[in-house]
């Protein structure tokens, strides 16, 4: 049995206390009231949890998501094994998965800086092509960098993967770039 | 951990008394009271400013025996502001602990391309797999935000630099993202 509590914290003070933002002054308060309050440290363990599990997803390559270099520095510094294709807008590259890595990286060069959305479509051979609206960026960076799932890449069969980013702009939409993936299963090399 | 009966509606600060000044053996069970509601709030503490489980878990443990130490020995004045006091024990841990960690990550700087691929990182309790469809429910930009800020520990106002958006409006991306990846998670729908 937990003990009430009297005042709890807001979702938004846990937050800020966790991530160490607001001001200085209420994150010390909270502090101390967390110290002393197991309501409210049962209600931050939760978010920890989450916290902690997303943290093992991207840590483990098994978060599909458009990310900034920033990200890539922390996995290394994490002493992750990153397997990373840069390619520039209408390259291809020939690709495949070791077993001993543990993050896959996809870098699509492209010129972001007028841009004020972008959309990633991708076809896997003749299937359908999806698409995922509204991706962030970095319009200074040069390039959009894309954490692929490192384990369902790794299960696949030999296979062509076609990406392409495009700027929907309010004339209608405009390519930023195209680029294939040409994707063999390990032990087979990639040819040179 | 067990809560231990008899004591669980007894106030912070009236285990402190008992430790130090109880009978011995109600001293002894105030204890065992005291360390199951302070562990959990101890390891969030380290967690928080350590960003490591064992280091938080270190920590923890000495506090833990630092406050345990100073009731048993009467030099706790204040028991009611024990918080206060606990807060303080934090602080000191985590300075000498960080001051060790500087020294683990100069030396990571310098050998650590030599090291192999560190293990498959620990599993939380939390379902994995649901956690995983959850995330990928959620928008590009909502997932974005939370590995940034969750992963490298960027602030508001560094992701709004970097993805041109304001930090309001990364608070606001942020809180969203957390509540519906938390209601997901919970049992609706991923």
């Amino acid at each position: 049995m937990t003990r009430p509590c009297a005042r709890p914290l807001t979702d938004d003070a846990l937050l800020d206390w966790w991530t160490g933002e607001g001001e200085a002054a209420v994150r010390r308060g909270a502090e101390e009231h967390l110290l002393g309050c197991d309501s409210c440290t049962g209600r931050l363990g939760a978010l920890g949890a989450l916290i902690e599990g997303v943290r093992d997803l991207v840590r483990g390559g098994r978060a599909p998501a458009v990310v900034t270099a920033g990200v890539l520095e922390r996995l290394r510094r994490d002493g992750r094994a990153i397997r990373e294709y840069r390619v520039p807008a209408g390259g291809g590259v020939w690709c495949t998965v070791a077993p001993d890595d543990d993050v896959l990286v996809a870098r699509l060069g492209a010129e972001l800086g007028a841009v004020t959305r972008v959309d990633l479509l991708s076809r896997i051979d003749d299937g359908e092509e999806g698409r995922i609206a509204d991706v962030p960026f970095d319009p200074s960076a040069g390039e959009l960098i894309v954490l692929a799932p490192i384990d369902e890449v790794r299960s696949r069969p030999a296979h062509v993967e076609r990406l392409r980013l495009v700027a929907v702009e309010p004339r209608g939409e405009r390519v930023l770039g195209e680029y294939t993936f040409e994707h063999t299963p390990w032990p087979g090399r990639p040819p040179a | 951990m067990v809560q231990t009966p008899g004591l669980e509606a007894v106030a912070d600060a009236e285990l402190a008394r008992l430790v130090a000044h109880g009978p011995p053996e109600e001293a002894g069970r105030a204890e065992a009271e005291l360390c199951r509601r302070l562990g959990p709030r101890l390891r969030l503490y380290g967690l928080r400013h350590l960003r490591d489980g064992a280091a938080a878990d270190d920590l923890a443990q000495e506090v833990l025996l630092l406050i345990l130490e100073r009731l048993r020995a009467g030099r706790v004045r204040e028991p009611e502001r024990l918080a206060s006091f606990a807060l303080g024990a934090c602080r000191l841990v985590v300075r000498n602990q960080r001051r060790g960690r500087r020294r683990r990550e100069r030396l990571l700087d310098r050998f650590g391309g030599a090291l192999p691929s560190s293990a498959e990182p620990a599993v939380t309790g939390l379902d994995q797999r649901r956690l995983r469809s959850c995330l990928e429910a959620l928008a590009p930009r909502d997932r974005t935000v939370l590995v940034l800020t969750f992963y490298v520990e960027k602030t508001s106002a560094e992701i709004a630099a970097e993805l041109a958006l304001s930090p309001e409006n990364v608070r606001a991306v942020r809180h969203r993202a957390l509540v519906r990846l938390r209601d997901c998670v919970g049992g609706g729908a991923a």
